[in-house]
């Protein structure tokens, strides 16, 4: 445990900085388009805080994956519980998900979809590297 | 490959092979020194019963609640004596390691399985199976790719 908080800290501090950058890039298509074009001093704010937040725990968690002795299943329920709190509550804190019913399931519906996508990338990754080690091992014995 | 036998009787023997990498004939060399000299095996116990292992028949050799044990080719769990760490430096290089707390013997692998989970699972010819760490599927890769 104290190594995963040692891992996550540092993760997190390493790329909790891409966080106000990824929003600034956002703020600026948004102003381009025409989209927004005034920010209160608020906004600003909290969007700057609450992404950089969101950028230390996404980098932070993914620390968990090194932690051995526990299974897969469980590290990624709780690196998908963990990004999925982190996203809803910064969404809704910073009004950019309207706090009802259906758009936290939409939401919800996008991110599993997202998160099981990613998955099934990093499956077929994994079978395909599998089988090439496989025959590599076929030829060695 | 050049073949140089030095006989000198003031010198201890030793067998020193320069390779571009491991091969079958340098595991059959190992084997053979190690056999010669005796060093083929390892004390393994099971019950009250104390038994000389080969290395040949461990397929793997794991720590489980902080106690190293070898699994062999009938799937039977022998106790060793020694720590993980001294086993890594005592057995031949075909034994690999795959987590934090298992060494394999490449040899004995059956295959390696890709659970749903995404997770990769060392399959054993006797059956046993053991999951292996991202860290040391990386590294088993590269070995492959060497040989």
């Amino acid at each position: 445990m104290k190594k995963f908080l040692k891992e996550f800290l540092l993760r997190g501090l390493i790329c909790a900085s891409g966080g106000p950058i990824v929003l600034a890039i956002i703020y600026g298509i948004l102003g381009a388009n025409g989209t927004v074009e005034v920010f209160s001093p608020r906004e600003v704010c909290m969007g700057i805080l609450t992404i950089t937040l969101l950028a230390f725990i996404a980098a932070g968690m993914t620390a968990i994956y090194q932690m051995e002795q526990l299974p897969l299943p469980i590290m990624i329920l709780l690196h998908g519980g963990a990004l999925y709190i982190a996203y809803i509550l910064t969404y809704l804190i910073n009004g950019w998900l309207h706090n009802s019913l259906v758009p936290i399931l939409i939401f919800t519906g996008i991110f599993v979809a997202g998160y099981a996508l990613i998955w099934l990338i990093i499956y077929s990754i994994e079978k395909a590297k599998t089988e090439v080690l496989n025959k590599k091992l076929k030829e060695k014995l | 490959m050049k073949f140089k036998l030095i006989i000198d009787k003031e010198k201890d023997e030793e067998v020193v092979a320069t390779v571009h990498s491991c091969s079958a004939l340098t595991d059959e060399i190992e084997a053979l020194i190690l056999k010669h000299a005796g060093a083929d095996r390892i004390p393994a116990y099971r019950d009250d019963d104390m038994k000389m292992l080969a290395f040949s028949d461990i397929e793997c050799v794991t720590v489980l609640d902080g106690k190293t044990y070898a699994i062999d080719s009938k799937n039977q769990r022998y106790r060793l004596r020694q720590r993980l760490y001294e086993l890594e430096a005592l057995l031949p290089s075909s034994f690999i390691r795959i987590n934090k707390s298992t060494l394999a013997n490449e040899k004995r692998l059956d295959r390696f399985a890709v659970t749903y989970s995404g997770a990769v699972d060392a399959v054993f010819q006797c059956g046993y199976t053991e999951y292996v760490s991202r860290r040391c599927f990386a590294q088993i890769k590269r070995r492959f790719d060497e040989k």
